[in-house]
């Protein structure tokens, strides 16, 4: 469903992300790691359109994609989240899901602002669908609570409820884990692979290697903007240059 | 709560009535002229809160208040269309040209796009002052024609001789445009444009076309500055290039930051409030720029959220008192 061919961006001189090949078959879960500064975020803002590659090529679902705005990308099911916890901070926890629910029902300006009796049922629907998901991902008795109040493990699950009320075939999650003690890692773990279960296609950043492992079949590692290895979890544990890369990278590259 | 639900369209009816009612008590023409200041300056305001809302502050909403005011003077003037004519399609070109120059604007972002709106209003002006042949240049445009008469045979004759009929049509004004505002306040677009407002990668990232909205919010803004340009136009039958100045603009950013943006009723409340003191205070109209900076600041130092805000915080202690 995804086909990366030769990505490559540069920053200045520097190349962030080059020649980057990467394949995803439907229904998979593929872990992109590296060490810090490896590219993986840059890979991330390729893909959704963020930024524009230099180079390369992105197809997804058969159509090139590069060039394309964001909102233009999401729409094609292709959705991202991003590594900051990013939420509309004003809005409880409920509402940012129901502005997530934008792509469908879809609802034109003057749908919404007319206030038609069918305007009024898509509202309805909309209400529905952010509580099922809220329900989904256990967000359940929390949906009315500003989003300040809510605890640093719920603000990430509501930030991929979010992605998923996108309705994404391909979802792209940047470090969903990043900050949490143990047992958020694990609730939040479980969420990602109801989602994964329930059909959706993960590439899924992250540095918790544990629990990167234990979720994804496949995992593709990049450093210094370049891929070094793919396999299985099993096969990345072994590789040297993977062990190279996390232990010694640094005198290697001095 | 069901006191309130039962007293405040009450009391809304009761404003309105007053509202309509009052020419019989306003005696004097000036006063009146001041009314229909504020009904100007109400349209301007929450027109000019519809951008804010989606996390853009325009300092040139007073230019857009120029081109509706131009371009319905001289589709009156020189085409000979009807001055109602002339009104909607003096906002409709500020909503085009918004339109237009909204997609390479909003690409800028917080002072930014403030600073390229300055830039564009100063455009404009120098536009109307250069272009001499079509605009009068500096000198203006001179006795624009009233709006054309309705007559309802038996019934009723609006001919514009007197300022009456004026504050009825600025009232008719004033509430069409509030009524369209309060459409868009209650939709799902006004919680969208708050979501690109606060996050706009985010929003971006769930598929909204954060470009558009925001692009929405200023064209929309702009096409009821250029309807109050055209009235306006109209009413005082001349216009200039200094008749919507920066401070004009400027004064709307005061009415809004003042009154509040939060709430619907914050912009309303503060160019009421704002137009009103200098007219109390008839001693003090040169110095109203420093009297504005004096009220701006101790808005911004004492009530961060306007006088609506000042409101919701005697609502909430209201409350917990009530609970104790």
């Amino acid at each position: 469903m995804l086909e990366v061919r030769g990505l490559t961006r540069f920053f200045g001189g520097l190349a962030a992300v080059s020649d980057l090949d990467l394949n995803m078959i439907r229904g998979e879960m593929v872990g992109l790691i590296g060490p810090n500064g490896a590219g993986k975020t840059t890979v991330f803002n390729l893909l959704s359109g963020f930024l524009r590659p230099s180079r390369g090529k992105i197809i997804f679902e058969g159509k090139e994609i590069i060039g394309q705005r964001p909102h233009s990308i999401a729409e094609k099911g292709l959705i991202r989240t991003f590594q900051a916890t990013t939420l509309f901070t004003d809005f409880t926890a409920l509402q940012n899901l129901m502005v997530a629910c934008h792509l469908n029902p879809k609802m034109s300006f003057w749908e919404a602002v007319l206030h038609f009796s069918g305007s009024r049922r898509k509202e309805e629907r909309i209400l529905e669908k952010a509580l099922q998901i809220a329900r989904f991902v256990g967000l359940k008795d929390m949906e009315h609570l500003p989003v300040p109040k809510l605890p640093h493990g719920y603000k990430r699950i509501l930030n991929i409820a979010m992605a998923l009320a996108a309705e994404p075939k391909l979802l792209l999650l940047d470090e969903p884990l990043a900050g949490m003690n143990t047992a958020e890692i694990a609730e939040v773990s479980s969420v990602i692979n109801r989602i994964w279960q329930a059909g959706t296609t993960i590439l899924l950043i992250e540095h918790n290697m544990r629990a990167a492992m234990s979720l994804c079949q496949r995992m593709v590692v990049l450093n210094f903007g370049r891929k070094i290895a793919e396999g299985s979890p099993e096969e990345i544990r072994r590789n040297e240059e993977v062990i190279q890369a996390y232990l010694g990278g640094a005198e290697n590259a001095a | 709560m069901n006191r309130t639900k039962f007293f405040k369209p009450l009391g809304y009816a009761g404003l309105l009535i007053l509202v309509f009612l009052a020419p019989l008590f306003i005696r004097q023409s000036y006063s009146l002229h001041i009314f229909i200041l504020i009904g100007v300056n109400i349209i301007l305001a929450c027109s000019l809160r519809l951008i804010a809302i989606s996390g853009q502050m325009s300092l040139g909403h007073g230019a857009m208040m120029s081109i509706g005011g131009y371009t319905s003077a001289l589709l009156v003037m020189k085409l000979g269309f009807s001055s109602w004519a002339g009104l909607l399609l003096g906002g409709l070109v500020a909503y085009v040209v918004a339109l237009i120059i909204g997609y390479p604007f909003v690409r800028l972002k917080g002072i930014y796009f403030a600073m390229i709106t300055v830039f564009f209003a100063e455009v404009v002006r120098l536009v109307i002052t250069e272009w001499r042949s079509v605009t009068g240049g500096a000198m203006g445009i001179l006795s624009i024609p009233r709006p054309n008469p309705i007559v309802l045979p038996g019934l009723l004759r609006f001919d514009f001789t007197s300022r009456v009929h004026f504050y009825y049509f600025a009232l008719v004004l004033v509430l069409v445009t509030l009524g369209m505002l309060y459409a868009i306040e209650h939709s799902r677009v006004r919680v969208i444009l708050l979501s690109v407002n606060q996050a706009d990668s985010l929003a971006e990232s769930l598929g909204i076309n954060t470009t558009r909205f925001k692009v929405l919010a200023f064209s929309m803004g702009s096409f009821f500055a250029g309807i109050a340009g055209a009235f306006y136009a109209h009413y005082l039958t001349v216009l200039n290039p200094a008749s919507f100045g920066f401070l004009f603009s400027i004064y709307a950013v005061i009415y809004i930051t003042v009154g509040g943006t939060q709430r619907f009723s914050g912009p309303i409340l503060g160019a009421s409030i704002l137009t009103l003191i200098p007219e109390l205070m008839r001693g003090l109209k040169e110095y109203q720029p420093l009297v504005f900076a004096a009220v701006l600041i101790v808005t911004i130092f004492f009530m961060p959220n306007g006088l609506v805000g000042l409101l919701d915080l005697f609502k909430k202690n209201g409350k917990l008192r009530g609970h104790a």
